[in-house]
């Protein structure tokens, strides 16, 4: 069932917009799996990522009227993940956003010697940069917004948003060519 | 790693072909919190319609109360034994048409006595019972009849009202959710404990008094507390002591320049008992509304009152040939008298209606700093001269716990 609402979500939709429950329960456990690994971008744990899941399931169930047939439903919950996960953080910078310092290294499992990185090497990567740094680099490269539009959901200047995505990079090279390559990298 | 690029390239792309899959009992927790939010939306809900109500109930106890006078007690009388009369009408009639004990208890069905019960008190038995014997139409015969009814009756609703709070409890079990979870009976604990906390606090309060004829600063202080009754309900109370000094003119009417100036000095002790309702209320911050009353104690009164008036005055005088003349002139003259009231001799209780917004910033785990706004009304004559001033100035509190 799970599947068929995966291909074809309208149905379960118009039942999500008559507040029917199973259709929510379907929708819910239909995308789940996709929302959580969006949330894992932006969240430091594995139990921040599903509360920023739940989060974003409520507010997609009160305003799922709202949704445009037209467009793409994973495209829909997707941003709403991300906002979620942005509002959070924002929540949160009093402790964390503004803390800079590198977190220590910690290796993934096993490091592949393939181009394509599992979940759980990307996660640990992603996991060894500061959040705010983290944030910066998912939302330009991953999700293609501009230094002007991450500056604006972050409330942070634009240079400080270039500043943060150069850090990033420079720091995901080094994890990957420590990874892949098995190159020193200096921490 | 050809550019800078590429590492976000891969990673989208490793992540575009994987996908986290559904963790069993994520949907069950989902709904869980659901409930909890709909649970914590009608408390907030509930706090300010009661918090409305209670300020509704205030304003219309100030303003109305003299327009809504309660009946007289020999009006009330005379509607319960009007009441009264009616269901000793009703049971005559009843009893008409009934003749024999046996047709009584066919009259009288359980609905009847289910209504009887629920309208009837004993006491209202007996007045019933009372009323039949006093009535003249209703013939010997009769009389026993109802004497019976009115025992089956009493019996019936005695049964009634003996098992009616055993069937009460059984429902109240029944009614008692089986399938609450621990871990929602932990978090409603957790809850009733936050609800419980105590905030104590220190204030100080600059503000205007304002009389009819004149106004001064005043300045207040003093320490208050802060019980939660619900999650955005408080109430609020204290000691605040205050100092005001006004001075204000007036023309006494007994002349074109007659004028009184009265200086007066006071200091009390504000015991306030506010109700506080936080309509927006995050960790961080809050705003509310408060509103209560405040009884008064008197520490020190010193009234200086100083009258100008005009008088006239004659005197004599001796003309150059020696004789009197009395000559009129307008004199000027300023009469003042000082008043001194004892500590604690008049004590004014609920003798002014404070109004208050607020606004709340924790600005520690433990500190939280308000500002209040506050307007208090005198709602009768403060002090031993009965004088009447608006008090208006913003509370600045620390309150902890």
């Amino acid at each position: 069932m799970a599947e068929s609402n995966y291909e074809n979500p309208a149905p379960t939709i118009e039942g999500c917009i008559r507040k029917e429950s199973k259709a929510q329960e379907a929708l819910y456990k239909a995308y789940f799996g996709y929302a959580l690994s969006v949330a894992l971008l932006y969240s430091n744990s594995r139990d921040e990522a599903v509360e920023t899941v739940d989060d974003s399931f409520m507010k997609v169930f009160s305003e799922i009227a709202r949704f445009n047939p037209a467009q793409s439903f994973k495209g829909w919950l997707r941003k709403i993940v991300i906002n979620t996960a942005i509002d959070r953080i924002r929540r949160n910078s009093r402790n964390r956003l503004l803390q800079e310092e590198l977190p220590d290294w910690v290796p993934s499992d096993t490091p592949s010697a393939e181009s394509s990185l599992s979940a759980g090497e990307i996660a640990a990567m992603l996991g060894n940069l500061p959040h705010i740094h983290k944030t910066v680099f998912c939302l330009f490269d991953i999700e293609g917004y501009s230094h002007e539009e991450i500056s604006k959901k972050l409330k942070i200047p634009e240079s400080t948003s270039r500043v943060y995505l150069t850090r990033a990079r420079k720091r995901m090279r080094e994890l990957y060519e420590f990874n892949f390559n098995h190159k020193p990298v200096r921490l | 790693m050809k550019d800078k690029r590429d590492i976000g390239e891969i990673i989208k792309s490793s992540l575009a072909e994987q996908e986290e899959g559904y963790v069993e009992g994520s949907w069950e927790r989902f709904n869980l919190k659901q409930r909890r939010k709909r649970l914590l939306l009608i408390r907030k809900i509930s706090a300010g319609v009661a918090a409305a109500v209670v300020l509704a109930l205030v304003v219309t106890g100030l303003f109305l109360t003299p327009a809504q006078k309660p009946l007289p007690l020999t009006a009330q009388n005379d509607q319960t034994l009007q009441e009264s009369d009616r269901v000793a009408v009703v049971s005559k009639t009843k009893l008409k048409a009934s003749g024999e004990h046996s047709d009584v208890k066919k009259l009288i069905a359980k609905s009847e006595i289910s209504e009887v019960k629920k309208s009837v008190q004993k006491s209202e038995i007996a007045g019933v019972t009372e009323n039949i014997e006093s009535k003249e139409t209703i013939k010997e015969s009769e009389r026993e009849s109802v004497a019976q009814k009115l025992t089956i009756v009493k019996e019936q609703i005695d049964s009634s009202l003996a098992t009616t709070p055993l069937t009460t409890a059984e429902e109240t079990q029944k009614q008692v959710p089986a399938t609450i979870s621990s871990r929602t009976a932990f978090a409603l604990i957790e809850n009733e404990r936050h609800d419980r906390k105590v905030r104590f606090g220190i204030n100080v309060a600059p503000g205007m008094s304002s009389a009819t004829d004149g106004s001064a600063l005043n300045i207040g202080g003093g320490v208050n507390l802060d019980i939660a009754l619900a999650k955005n309900l408080d109430i609020s109370t204290g000691v605040q002591i205050e100092y005001r000094d006004i001075e204000t003119a007036a023309g006494i009417g007994t002349g074109m320049s007659a004028v009184q100036q009265t200086s007066y000095n006071m200091t009390n002790l504000d015991i306030p008992l506010n109700i506080t309702w936080k309509f927006k209320n995050s960790r961080t911050e809050s705003y509310y509304v408060s509103g209560g009353f405040s009884s008064l104690a008197y520490l020190g009164e010193n009234y200086s009152t100083t009258s100008y008036s005009q008088v006239l005055q004659s005197s004599l005088v001796y003309g150059t040939s020696g004789e009197e003349n009395t000559v009129y002139k307008l004199v000027d003259v300023r009469t003042t008298t000082f008043e001194r009231s004892e500590p604690f001799s008049s004590f004014d209780v609920a003798g002014r209606l404070n109004l208050m917004v607020g606004y709340s910033k924790s600005i520690s785990p433990k500190l939280n700093l308000h500002l209040e706004p506050y307007l208090k009304i005198p709602l009768s004559g403060m002090g031993s001269k009965n004088m009447r001033f608006t008090t208006s100035g913003i509370t600045c509190k620390i309150s902890f716990r």
